[in-house]
């Protein structure tokens, strides 16, 4: 009797035990699965954060070759026109200073084609690695979390969903933000103006900080934010389109004049010029002959044919000196998403699975109800086969961080971005 | 002639002999019932601890839209709601979680975590009323009718821009 008694003891601690094994096992395996997504999600986080930084670090340098460019473009600008100033005068003084601006040419042409070759040719290279970037460093780091789980659980599954693989994050232009603050380095580098030769003066006295500002919506038409560029600094375009403008008001009232009074009484408009008609403006049948500086009725708009005229002389200048509108494939790159720091496209994740023993998992349910009477008939939860983690990556301005006053614009060129293991999407498991 | 031995009525006497033993018997299979049942709702529990700072340490500061109602960094809200969501499934495998379980976050003095930024060594805690059903058992391991178990595992959240975690 002693003896079954034993058996019976020890047949229950046995069972027990077993249920508490089979119980840890599978606290163990669905920790375990955790653990490995966790870290996969971190590693993948980690090299996409790296790979942010990376690419700020190439808009920072996409800025900091185009400040050059802004000062030897607008000495240059400065230079032609205080030498063609200088060379249609009689003055002696300004004879010697054409002279300088003559044999400086060849100098000057070959450091603009320099600084204009390098921004260009570097600005492209950078934003084709840029938009790369992300594909490159997601797929390497995968291979590394697949490396690291086949070792640690050869039966493990991982799957990794990761938006960037099919696009770049980083898909926006943003060759605005970078000309406007390469020309913000500009001007506060004092370098503007430093172009000229020792012996050629600035004649003209022309504001060149005024220039570079002018050429930022010529450098990168992005910069100009919609707005046609104009470059009223330079004396030339100011004056040809004031010279423009008086020819155009002299034919119009030549026009104006050799119409018949008749022709004028009966409505009858006169021949006006297809250049001046967008700046005349007339006042039907209320036309009278010799009123209004011999315009009748009508009014030139002298203000408006200067400005548009400002507007293509500009255009012509900016033309014939070779400036080109910002090339959008080969700009520095901002987020595609605005929102960058909560956006999905900022987020990658993986599922780790791996199977549970379904003997381990049929003994447990068995003991369980064995044990409580039939009473606890309770879910599976313990029971998981696959564990998810997300990864994020985004820029350190929230509230305590030292990155905190960098304004939003500003951040893709700020290599502080970082890396946090991130709550799944719903449905996924946290 | 031998004397008879007197046979009749041994076999109820040791029955009646056995008795204490198999009430001992019969009490250490209740008790280690019991304490079967215990020691695996202190395992779910402890998992459950695991699991709350794993989900809390991924989505105190995460900032997904679905968690945007909620101040980055603050236990309540829909970041609170996360951690239920993953922790109550497990609490309901030993008790009735929604009505016997608490989940609280406190810093490293036991205080109550109002924003992780601002704490020092936060921590879920989790605290179950586990039933104790077995008889005789329940009188020897658990006042009254249950148990109060208790868990504690600290959370590390990064991306609240603080010194923990990222570091920045």
């Amino acid at each position: 009797m002693l003896t079954s008694a034993q058996f019976f003891l020890g047949a229950i601690s046995l069972g027990m035990a077993l249920f508490r094994g089979n119980e840890q096992a599978l606290v163990f395996h669905q920790e375990e699965i955790m653990g490995h997504a966790n870290a996969a999600a971190s590693r993948m986080a980690q090299a996409h954060a790296w790979a942010a930084n990376a690419i700020a670090n190439n808009n920072a340098i996409s800025v900091a070759l185009l400040s050059p460019r802004f000062t030897v473009e607008s000495d240059t600008l400065a230079m032609h026109e205080n030498g063609a100033f200088a060379c249609g005068s009689g003055n002696p003084f300004l004879q010697k200073v054409c002279a300088q601006y003559g044999r400086g040419i060849p100098r000057i042409t070959a450091k603009l084609g320099w600084i204009r070759t390098q921004q260009t040719g570097m600005w492209r290279s950078l934003s084709t690695l840029s938009s790369r970037l992300d594909a490159v460093v997601s797929a390497h780091a995968e291979a590394e979390a697949r490396a690291e789980l086949a070792a640690a659980a050869p039966d493990a599954e991982l799957v990794v969903s990761d938006p960037a693989r099919q696009r770049s994050p980083w898909g926006r232009p943003n060759g605005g933000r970078a000309c406007e603050l390469a020309l913000e380095d500009s001007l506060a580098s004092g370098t503007l103006g430093h172009a000229f030769p020792l012996l050629m003066i600035n004649v003209l006295g022309l504001s060149v900080p005024a220039i570079a500002g002018q050429l930022q919506g010529f450098v990168c038409s992005a910069a100009a934010g919609g707005v046609q560029p104009r470059l009223t600094s330079l004396p030339s375009i100011a004056k040809k389109a004031r010279r423009t403008c008086r020819e155009l008001e002299a034919r119009l009232r030549e026009a104006v004049q050799e119409a018949s009074y008749g022709e004028l009484r009966e409505g009858i408009e006169p021949h006006i010029p297809e250049d001046a008609k967008p700046y005349v403006e007339c006042e039907r049948g209320t036309r009278r002959r010799g009123r209004s500086a011999a315009l009748g009725a009508c009014t030139f708009q002298r203000d408006k044919c200067v400005e548009d005229n400002t507007l293509t002389a500009s255009a012509d200048l900016a033309k014939s000196f070779g400036l080109l509108g910002g090339d959008a494939s080969g700009t520095p790159l901002a987020p595609s998403d605005e929102n960058w720091n909560s956006g999905p496209s900022f987020r990658v994740c993986v599922e780790v699975s791996r199977p549970v023993d379904r003997e381990a998992t049929r003994l447990s349910r068995a003991i369980k109800t064995l044990v409580s009477f039939g009473t606890d008939t309770q879910g599976d939860d313990l029971v998981v086969s696959s564990a998810a983690a997300c990864g994020r990556w985004y820029f350190p301005d929230g509230e305590g961080s030292r990155f905190a006053s960098v304004e939003k614009s500003r951040q893709p060129f700020v290599a502080a971005w970082t890396h946090a293991l991130a709550g799944a999407p719903t449905g996924g498991g946290r | 002639m031998a004397p008879r031995r007197l046979s009749r009525g041994v076999a109820p006497v040791e029955l009646l002999a056995y008795i204490p033993l198999w009430s001992v018997m019969f009490g250490a299979f209740l008790y280690n019932a019991q304490v079967n049942r215990l020691s695996v709702g202190r395992e779910v529990l402890e998992h459950a601890a695991a699991v709350a700072a794993d989900t809390a340490t991924k989505v105190l500061c995460d900032s997904a839209p679905e968690l945007a109602g909620t101040p980055l960094g603050r236990p309540d809200g829909a970041r609170a709601a996360a951690v239920e969501e993953r922790v109550l499934p497990l609490l309901d495998l030993v008790t009735d979680a929604r009505r016997k379980c608490r989940i609280a976050y406190r810093d490293g003095d036991g205080g109550p975590v109002r924003r992780v930024q601002d704490a020092s060594d936060p921590a879920v805690h989790i605290e179950c009323e586990v039933p104790c059903p077995i008889p005789f058992a329940a009188q020897a391991l658990c006042r009254g009718q249950s148990l109060a178990l208790a868990s504690s595992h600290p959370v590390r959240p990064a991306g609240c821009d603080m010194r923990m975690g990222g570091g920045l």
